[in-house]
């Protein structure tokens, strides 16, 4: 019961927030540029709501299509019960992983054009690595003496990867999903430089005028998303005692 | 029938496998005993193709095992082993079920299968929610059991089924499945490197060294066709106590007497060992057993005289 208090509790606290934080927009602008002393309590064009909106469109999208590839790559790779490929697909993710969300989206720009397509194809590019990742590690981490019994008892292949392996890779995989996720939903403002909507558009604003009020606006919705994402799949990770 | 002719196998400079023939006989529990990396689990793995030898035939009631895709063979093999293997993320009806699920059997036949299975190996039906990691260790290897006889399979392998549990529970699940054994009649091939645990439950058991069989024998008669170090050395010089294991009260032929209240009683299912062990420590004391309302005494001359029965013919 405290466990449930804590896991759900502590979702709802920021949810509430982030609620609180649209629907009262104008009086806590008012209130933060009096506090700072600068910045404009001006409303801007795009009401937050619609941002944050747009920003969860952005980061779903990216995400899903990077769940989708990275665990259909993670079980072809599985599949192909080939340890260089294994290896090499990792090596070239985190060699991938290595060159900086702003260097992605400003070398799409000149192939994809301004607006959502460059930050979307950054986005999913950084969220396949750590999925495909915990997928294999997940499958690698199924003990010798299952997947011997597995093959004993007359599974095929396929079979021993989706009912055997993949079920009891699935917590890591979960894992895997979570941190894209929470990295998806903060490096989604990077898109607002290149012309694409989300919470990144006050941020730069903000940054652009020297406004701390906006940046503070655009940023706490971010972290409080990333908070109720962390704690929805964590909560939905199954729980197993590891024999 | 499980008949292996000429098998060989080496992985690189080691030979599992050294030109090894031998036949399982319908019905019977063969034990392969023998010292780590004899080869034992290597030959008990090219029976259900985990392994496949690099010369050599296998035939299961006269059909070579290769007229059989390796999962459609598996299927109708019961495979358990140690550390049990079972599925942690299925509920111990599930773990069951699977060899029958893959054999697409229809629901019901499935539920009735695996309450008779639960029932057979001594586990209450309450268990079949059960995951894997809320039972004990010899629960599990039951489970485990189960699992292996569930799609009724004529033939078992079992690769040190009973190695990883507690002396205490292991010795139980081994009477236990003694008791099964005799009354199913499987065709097993059962992997050990536990002496006692040989004895116990072969009907034959086949001494495995570098490879080869060195000896293929009866339990009583282990170590007596032909004068070999190695074996004497394995079966160690204690073994005639060791096979004492084997036989009841009920196998001796006794004198009957009148019983007297200070004589010292075994049950009649104790094993020879027991009664021994009793004998010794009994002194003067008489040591009885009631057989079907007859008292009998028990001595250590009818123990011997048994022993030299069994074991010298």
């Amino acid at each position: 019961m405290a466990k449930y208090i804590k896991t759900w509790g502590l979702t709802l606290i920021y949810g509430l927030s982030l609620v609180w934080w649209l629907a009262d927009t104008s009086r806590i602008k008012a209130q933060l540029v009096e506090w700072f002393g600068i910045g404009s309590p001006l409303i801007e064009r795009t009401p937050l709501s619609t941002l944050v909106w747009q920003h969860i469109t952005l980061v779903s999208i990216a995400t899903l299509a990077a769940i989708l590839v990275g665990i259909g790559l993670g079980l072809a790779v599985r599949l192909s019960r080939s340890e260089e490929l294994e290896s090499l697909v990792i090596r070239f993710g985190a060699l991938g992983e290595t060159i900086p969300s702003a260097a992605v989206i400003a070398l799409s720009v000149p192939l994809l054009g301004y607006g959502n397509e460059p930050i979307l194809l950054a986005l999913f590019l950084y969220a396949i690595l750590p999925i495909v990742r915990n997928t294999l590690s997940g499958l690698n981490s199924v003990a010798p003496d299952i997947t011997e019994a597995a093959k004993g008892m007359g599974f095929t292949e396929i079979q021993q990867v989706f009912k055997v392996e993949f079920p009891l890779a699935f917590p890591t995989l979960i894992a895997g999903i979570r941190t894209a996720l929470v990295i998806n939903i903060s490096a989604a403002t990077l898109g607002a430089t290149v012309g694409a909507g989300g919470l990144g558009v006050p941020i730069i604003a903000g940054i652009r005028t020297s406004d701390p009020v906006l940046v503070l606006i655009g940023s706490v919705p971010v972290i409080l998303m990333a908070l109720v994402a962390d704690r929805v799949l964590r909560s939905i990770t199954p729980q197993r005692s590891i024999p | 029938m499980i008949k292996l002719s000429h098998m060989t196998k080496t992985y690189g400079a080691i030979t599992a496998l050294d030109d090894l023939s031998l036949e399982v006989r319908n019905g019977e529990c063969l034990v392969l005993i023998g010292p780590s990396g004899c080869g034992k689990s290597t030959l008990l793995k090219t029976i259900n193709r985990l392994v496949e030898p690099d010369a050599g035939e296998i035939t299961i009631h006269q059909k070579p095992i290769h007229d059989y895709a390796p999962e459609v063979l598996r299927r109708q093999i019961g495979y358990c082993i140690q550390g049990v293997g079972l599925f942690p993320h299925l509920s111990v009806s599930d773990n069951i079920a699977v060899v029958p699920r893959l054999l697409k059997w229809d629901e019901p036949k499935i539920q009735a299968r695996i309450d008779e299975l639960l029932t057979l190996t001594g586990l209450p039906l309450s268990y079949k929610t059960k995951r894997p990691h809320q039972l004990s260790g010899g629960e599990a290897q039951r489970v485990g059991v189960c699992r292996a006889l569930a799609a009724d399979p004529e033939v078992l392998l079992m690769d040190e089924p009973f190695g990883a549990v507690d002396p205490m529970t292991r010795e139980q699940i081994q009477l236990a499945f003694r008791e099964l054994q005799r009354r199913l009649k499987k065709t097993v091939l059962f992997v050990t490197h536990d002496l006692e645990e040989a004895i116990l439950l072969g009907d034959r058991i086949a001494l495995m060294h570098r490879g080869k069989i060195l000896e293929l024998s009866t339990p009583e008669s282990l170590g007596q066709s032909t004068p070999n170090e190695t074996v004497n050395q394995f079966i160690g010089a204690d073994y005639a106590l060791r096979i004492l294991r084997r036989s009841t009260l009920e196998d001796l032929k006794l004198t009957a007497v009148q019983p007297q209240t200070e004589d010292r009683r075994l049950e009649s299912t104790s094993s020879l060992k027991e009664a021994l062990a009793v004998l010794l420590e009994s002194g003067n004391q008489r040591v009885i057993t009631v057989i079907d309302h007859q008292a009998y005494r028990v001595d250590v001359g009818d123990i011997m005289a048994h022993l030299q029965a069994v074991r010298y013919g």
